[in-house]
């Protein structure tokens, strides 16, 4: 940019400013889109570790953490399609489709690990890449593309496997599903990595940028040069390479291709996702948020098992869960508008 | 005088960091034009809201009829006879006439909606507004803007409104369809309906107001009746100082090749074989009616339309611009008419705004320079004199002209050499359309062509070299400068003076 035709352009300094009025520490704490799920999380830790006696151990920490690493990379990935304005519903389908292929390219084509590996997260991204060509090419919205995909991957899966998993996988395989670096599990190092990466992806690179741009106005977006499609179809494609890396890291803890893998999980992202502050209609939302609801969903499950609360009543509690956390946060948003 | 039907006394409004209003006091009248003037963030916005019950108010007090009332929210503003008109409209497109008038209130019997009776209740109100040939069973999608505004009209008469609160009512009218307006107006002050008039024209608050009151930084500045008030008046109190109304015509010679040339374009019924080039240096107005295909010709020239037929030639260049990417690339930029829809994103902040066209000038590989994308905003904002606490506020905050400003600064950081501004002072304070004019102006002075398209005939004359009216999709007429008079643009653009 010039910068001499900026000061040329310089104009008379007007009389009227907006007096500045810096927002108190605690205000703007409370203002933040991740304050609701932050608040819902301490209060389900304290819970917990009041009623349940070995809920605080380190080893139970980790097992919380290892528990949502799958939700969480996945819902990583469905942030940012969603804070662009769509959904992906296919990412549970497609996670199971990954680990039949990672599966089936090292039992049945004898290829080594990490091409085997490579194969599957990238045959997840092919995936992800269809979901997006289908949404921008054929205009079909997101949440009916995605839920064609939803069918088409489970079915591809089960036509090749014939419903029946593939067993037989090596333990040096296994090891990035059971494993530890140090005291911290293989699959858990994967979230964090991961979590780090989104959050510089949203705040310093184009692609953030762009997701947020065209999830608050795609008109806008649009009319500012920004080539949406081309962006769309990396959203999708980005969102189905995490459900390609879940699916490797589910298909490694279990020890087989499982081609029922990652059943409904969709769901469990997509709530992770809302349970973090990010509004289904686009355009706001943060990778924090995200981890901290992936993170209260973890909790709550696991903290109601310790509690032996059985498993159809934990349903129940989930499902409460998500209304009160989500009616809070809108609450709390449109009292900071007024 | 008769007493006033509406009354505010010391009316204080506070938002997080602004104070909008402090100690404000308005009266209205029944059956006169009671306006209210101030720039962009004067508080006329917030003072409509609290009358209408959108927002509350922190303290003050409100009387009807002189009693005093506290407004519970927006339908008891209409129960109490408070009716708003906003400008972009409060209807419901997928709906009929009839529908719109009485929603919320249908007639009902037993189950079901009594369509019949609600009809001919529609018709009723059609008449009264001078829309008898209307039938109520008509989309509102399928009005024009005027008819629009008649049929809010005809709702607020239908719940037997006493104040018509009317929100620049005229923004969304081209000067033809002012006329309209002034005729919608006579009717209410008829009928002893007091109107709460808000505007940014001059002329037409001159012309229509028996009041004036001005607001500027949310207090009161000056109250004119009738007789009294005059331009230089309003705009003094307004902005505090005079702004000038001198021509703001080009003082060096236009390129000698044209930068921008459009040969026979053609895009469905609408644009119909436009043709016209525009020099580095210069202004070129395009004038004409909202519908006469201005906006759609711009957006094809950007590769925001598809067209049919027609070349577009930048420095010489044949381009066809597949989607508006491309045209930004070819420095081409489009100040679209729709701020809310088209220009800003109110989400995001000031910097992000600014730096949404032009990211790959502050990035490498994808990544974001922060501080290069930040310096750039903060040197808009004070070139361009932009009122925002930082350059991190969310655009939505901002008033009307501070977005405006915004939107121009995200294509002035791309330096393009075409710049075509479609209504880009469209609700915009005189102050500042001054300031945007001047900038306009300098940028014309640095060679860069650009096209300039309003509805506004007095600013077109302000500022372009020439003037280019277009009619039903074709350019049926060019004027110089020193050409051009109100009536004769007023005559083309309607299609007159062959």
């Amino acid at each position: 940019m010039n910068q001499e035709n900026i000061t040329e352009l310089k104009i008379e300094e007007a009389e009227t400013v907006i007096p500045v009025k810096r927002q108190s520490l605690l205000k703007q704490i409370m203002g933040a889109n991740e304050f609701g799920v932050a608040i819902g999380l301490i209060f389900l830790i304290v819970f917990f570790s009041l009623t349940a006696k070995y809920f605080l151990s380190w080893s139970n920490m980790i097992n919380v953490a290892r528990q949502v690493s799958m939700i969480a990379i996945m819902a990583f990935g469905m942030t940012l399609v969603v804070v662009s304005g769509g959904i992906d519903l296919s990412v549970g389908s497609i996670m199971g489709f990954a680990g039949v292929v990672t599966a089936a390219l090292m039992i049945n084509f004898n290829l080594p690990i990490w091409v085997s590996v490579s194969g599957g997260i990238l045959s997840a991204g092919l995936m992800g890449l269809f979901n997006g060509a289908a949404i921008t090419l054929f205009k079909i919205p997101s949440f009916i593309a995605t839920l064609a995909m939803l069918s088409i991957a489970r079915g591809i899966t089960y036509l090749y496997t014939d419903a029946r998993p593939i067993y037989g996988l090596s333990e040096s395989f296994n090891f990035i599903g059971t494993g530890y670096l140090g005291p911290v599990p293989i699959p858990v190092i994967f979230m964090v990595v991961i979590f780090v990466m989104f959050s510089l992806l949203m705040r310093y690179t184009k692609i953030g940028r762009y997701a947020y741009s065209i999830g608050g106005n795609a008109e806008v977006a649009r009319l500012s040069g920004i080539n949406i499609k081309k962006y769309m179809r990396i959203f999708y494609l980005i969102s189905g390479l995490m459900a390609g890396i879940a699916g490797v890291l589910l298909t490694a803890r279990m020890g087989s291709g499982e081609p029922n893998a990652g059943i409904g999980y969709e769901l469990d992202v997509i709530a992770a996702v809302v349970l973090g502050g990010t509004s289904l209609s686009g355009g706001t939302g943060t990778m924090l948020g995200t981890f901290g609801g992936a993170l209260v969903m973890g909790v709550l499950d696991n903290g109601l098992a310790m509690l032996n609360v059985p498993p159809f009543v934990q349903m129940i509690c989930s499902g409460f869960v998500i209304l009160i956390a989500v009616g809070v946060s809108m609450r709390k948003s449109t009292i900071i508008v007024k | 005088m008769a007493i006033p039907i509406l009354k505010l006394e010391n009316i204080n409004k506070s938002y997080p960091g602004t104070k909008a209003l402090s100690d404000v006091s308005f009266e209205a009248y029944p059956g006169q034009v009671n306006s209210l003037v101030g720039a962009n963030g004067a508080g006329k916005s917030t003072l409509i809201k609290i009358v209408s019950g959108a927002i509350k108010k922190d303290s003050g007090s409100m009387f009807l009829n002189g009693e005093k009332v506290e407004i519970a929210g927006p339908s008891h503003a209409q129960e109490l006879g408070i009716s708003v008109i906003y400008q972009d409209f409060s209807l419901l497109s997928n709906l009929s006439i009839a529908e719109n008038i009485f929603l919320g209130r249908e007639f009902q019997s037993r189950l079901f909606i009594n369509n019949k009776q609600q009809r001919q209740q529609a018709l009723e109100m059609l008449k009264i507004v001078g829309m008898d040939s209307y039938d109520p069973d008509t989309l509102v999608s399928n009005l024009s803007n005027p008819e629009k505004q008649m049929v809010e009209i005809a709702k607020a008469l239908s719940i037997h409104a006493k104040v018509i609160l009317m929100d620049e009512p005229s923004a969304v009218l081209t000067e033809a369809e002012l006329g309209y307006l002034y005729h919608q107006l006579e009717l209410l002050k008829k009928q002893n309906i007091a109107i709460v008039f808000v505007s940014h024209r001059m002329g037409e608050v001159l012309r229509v107001s028996d009041s004036i009151t001005v607001l500027k930084d949310g207090k009161n500045a000056d109250f004119m009746n009738r007789e009294e008030a005059n331009h230089e008046r309003v705009v003094m109190a307004m902005v505090g100082h005079d702004v000038g109304r001198e021509s703001l015509l080009a003082t060096i010679s236009r390129s000698d090749e044209p930068i921008l040339e459009v040969d026979n374009i053609h895009m469905g019924r609408i644009v119909n074989g436009v043709s016209f080039s525009v020099y580095g240096g210069e202004i070129v107005g395009l004038a004409g009616l909202v519908g006469s295909g201005r906006t759609e010709t711009a957006h094809c020239i950007f590769g925001a339309k598809p067209y049919e037929k027609g070349t577009v030639k930048v420095k010489g260049k044949a381009v066809r611009f597949k989607y508006p990417g491309n045209a930004v690339d070819q420095d081409v930029a489009l100040v679209p008419e729709d701020r809310k829809g088209q220009g800003i994103l109110a989400g995001l902040s000031v910097c992000n705004n600014i730096s949404l066209a032009s990211l790959e000038l502050f990035s490498r590989y994808g990544v974001i320079n922060s501080r290069k994308q930040n310096d750039n905003a903060e040197s808009f904002v004070a070139s361009m004199n932009i009122q925002t606490p930082s350059i991190k506020q969310t655009v939505g905050n901002l008033s009307g002209g501070n977005q405006q400003k915004v939107v121009l600064s995200k294509w002035l950081t791309r330096e393009s050499d075409v710049l075509i501004l479609d209504e880009p002072t469209q609700g915009i304070d005189v102050g500042a359309r001054d300031e945007i004019y001047h900038i306009l102006r300098r940028l014309a002075e640095q060679g860069k062509a650009i096209l300039f398209i309003s509805s506004d005939l007095e600013e077109v004359m302000r500022m372009c070299d020439r003037i280019l009216i277009m009619y039903k999709g074709t350019i049926v007429n060019e004027l110089k400068n020193h050409e051009a008079t109100q009536g004769k643009l007023l005559l083309y653009s309607t299609g007159g003076g062959k």
